[in-house]
């Protein structure tokens, strides 16, 4: 579980996070929805200690983190797998050294165990065959494949997902989301989604938490987000409705996945 | 209504990767067009043959009935059919070392020497107050946001008055509040002028707000859908599997097993 309490963070003059509350569960899948600039990414980032909070308290399985030096976060990050916006993988390395890379960090596996490790992860996603090609020589999707391959490796149990589907074109879009949520059930772990996008975390999302001027404005299911009267949330749907698709839950539609 | 620009059977690929095969399409005076398409389909690429950045293979482009490939008209008569083309980068392409004001006159110094230093400024300032971002001209756009970036790439590209509009994936990456603010301006603007507008995108919500008529990129052509209405209704499998997002159909399999 994930807990934020009253947390603030201010750059300079611009307070991003205002006094923010939520929480995460074990297993959940949770979208954290919000327009540029809400403090969305700035969240997350908390939660790995690259940013630290002015004010308030975060815990993680119960322990709080707030006062956790360089070295305790190192546990937090082989915890909490961060899956970058864009792929962002070594350009000279190949798929298997990209993958092998955190591993390799963390220092404590024997030349084996990698070898298990990586080829397993990448299996999970759904490559075979591609550990000696270089990034240049994938699509994009393969490419956002071997970034989440790269995270799920060192056995996380958090997903960070920051922005994985914004500038994707529909289909690329819908491809990325049911991965995100087939592989959250698969491997039992409590995915946040960073997004834009109100379609699919309509689709996959056990909770939505709406954001707005970097405090909590909406906390729901799926079906109290539907009947939100919150301006902000009925102007996110309002992009689904312009859209024309009817979105339909991917759990229900896939009841066996 | 007048055909202002016209594509005929345009032929165009870069290495390994042909793009383009006998495209043809018509775009009328004051029409918005929205062309929409896959990543890697060529949107961009047609933008940069509209805009006469690169030059097809074969066919021809045809704006205001001149052949802006054609090397027998003269430079003259081509850059001044330029001259009404306004573009906007997907990425911006915005000048780093220059200010917001510096932007926008920069342009006008290069298009139009007539016009007195006095009047660029005058000019670039009303534009970006008239997009919202007036009140900061002396910042530069590496301290600006995304949404507000992409408001200075509009108001530059309507420096020199375009009549037609090449918008290359106006609100990319943008949250979806701020890209229906961005796409509300660009149709106010677009039609305060009955400018003709050429838009790309992958947003089908986009394409929805801002289409008088929707194409869509499919095995290197256009394939004209009509209304945004029709494109929602459309049973056309490969409309369907673009603006649903279905993993399968002719696009291609684009199913991630997790196994």
């Amino acid at each position: 579980m994930i807990t934020f309490r009253d947390v603030h963070k201010a750059f300079g003059e611009k307070k991003v996070l205002a006094g923010l509350n939520f929480s995460v569960h074990s297993e959940e899948i949770v979208f954290l929805l919000g327009t540029s600039g809400t403090g969305k990414s700035v969240t997350l980032k908390h939660i790995v200690g690259l940013l630290r909070p002015d004010s308030g308290n975060i815990q993680i399985d119960n322990e709080d983190i707030t006062g956790y030096s360089e070295e305790d976060f190192a546990l937090i990050r082989k915890k909490c797998g961060y899956v970058f916006q864009h792929p962002a993988l070594f350009d000279s390395l190949s798929v298997f050294e990209n993958v092998a890379f955190g591993l390799r960090a963390h220092g404590e596996l024997q030349e084996s165990q990698i070898q298990d490790k990586v080829t397993q992860s990448l299996e999970l996603v759904g490559l075979r065959g591609i550990n000696e090609k270089y990034p240049h020589e994938l699509s994009y999707g393969e490419q956002k494949r071997v970034s989440i391959a790269r995270t799920i490796a060192p056995g996380p149990s958090y997903l960070l997902f920051d922005e994985p589907t914004t500038g994707l074109d529909p289909i690329t879009t819908n491809a990325v989301n049911t991965l995100i949520f087939k592989l959250s059930r698969k491997l039992g772990v409590t995915s946040i989604v960073v997004s834009h996008d109100m379609g699919c975390a309509l689709k996959i999302a056990d909770r939505i938490i709406v954001l707005e001027a970097g405090r909590l404005a909406v906390d729901g299911n799926v079906n109290e987000i539907w009947s939100c009267s919150q301006p902000l949330v009925k102007s996110f749907l309002e992009e689904v409705r312009l859209s024309g698709v009817d979105i339909k839950r991917f759990d229900e539609e896939n009841p066996h996945s | 209504m007048e055909t202002l620009i016209e594509v005929k059977n345009l032929e165009f690929s870069y290495p390994g990767l042909p793009l383009f095969k006998e495209t043809s399409l018509e775009i009328k005076k004051g029409e918005v067009f929205v062309l929409l398409g896959p990543s890697g389909s060529g949107k961009t690429t047609l933008a940069k043959l509209l805009a006469g950045l690169i030059q097809p293979k074969q066919g021809t482009v045809l704006i205001e009935g001149l052949d802006i490939f054609d090397p027998k008209v003269p430079p003259l008569k081509r850059e001044n059919v330029f001259k009404k083309v306004g573009m906007v980068f997907q990425k911006n392409a915005l000048f780093d070392s220059l200010n917001l004001l510096e932007n926008i006159t920069f342009p006008q110094k290069e298009r139009l020497p007539e016009r007195s230093q006095a009047e660029r400024l005058k000019r670039a300032q009303s534009l970006l107050d008239r997009v919202g971002i007036g009140s900061f001209p002396t910042l530069f756009p590496d301290e600006i946001s995304g949404g507000m970036q992409k408001r200075l790439g509009i108001a530059r590209a309507l420096a020199l008055d375009p009549e037609i509009l090449i918008l290359d994936d106006p609100t990319a990456g943008l949250d979806p509040v701020t890209s229906r603010d961005i796409a509300d301006l660009i149709l106010e603007l677009q039609k305060e002028k009955n400018a003709t507008a050429f838009v790309i995108t992958n947003d089908v919500s986009r394409a929805t707000q801002m289409g008088d008529r929707v194409g869509l990129l499919k095995d290197e052509s256009i394939l004209l859908i009509g209304s945004p209405e029709e494109m929602k209704s459309s049973q056309n499998p490969a409309v369907k599997q673009f603006v649903e997002g279905l993993l399968n159909g002719p696009f291609g399999d684009y199913q991630m097993e997790v196994s």
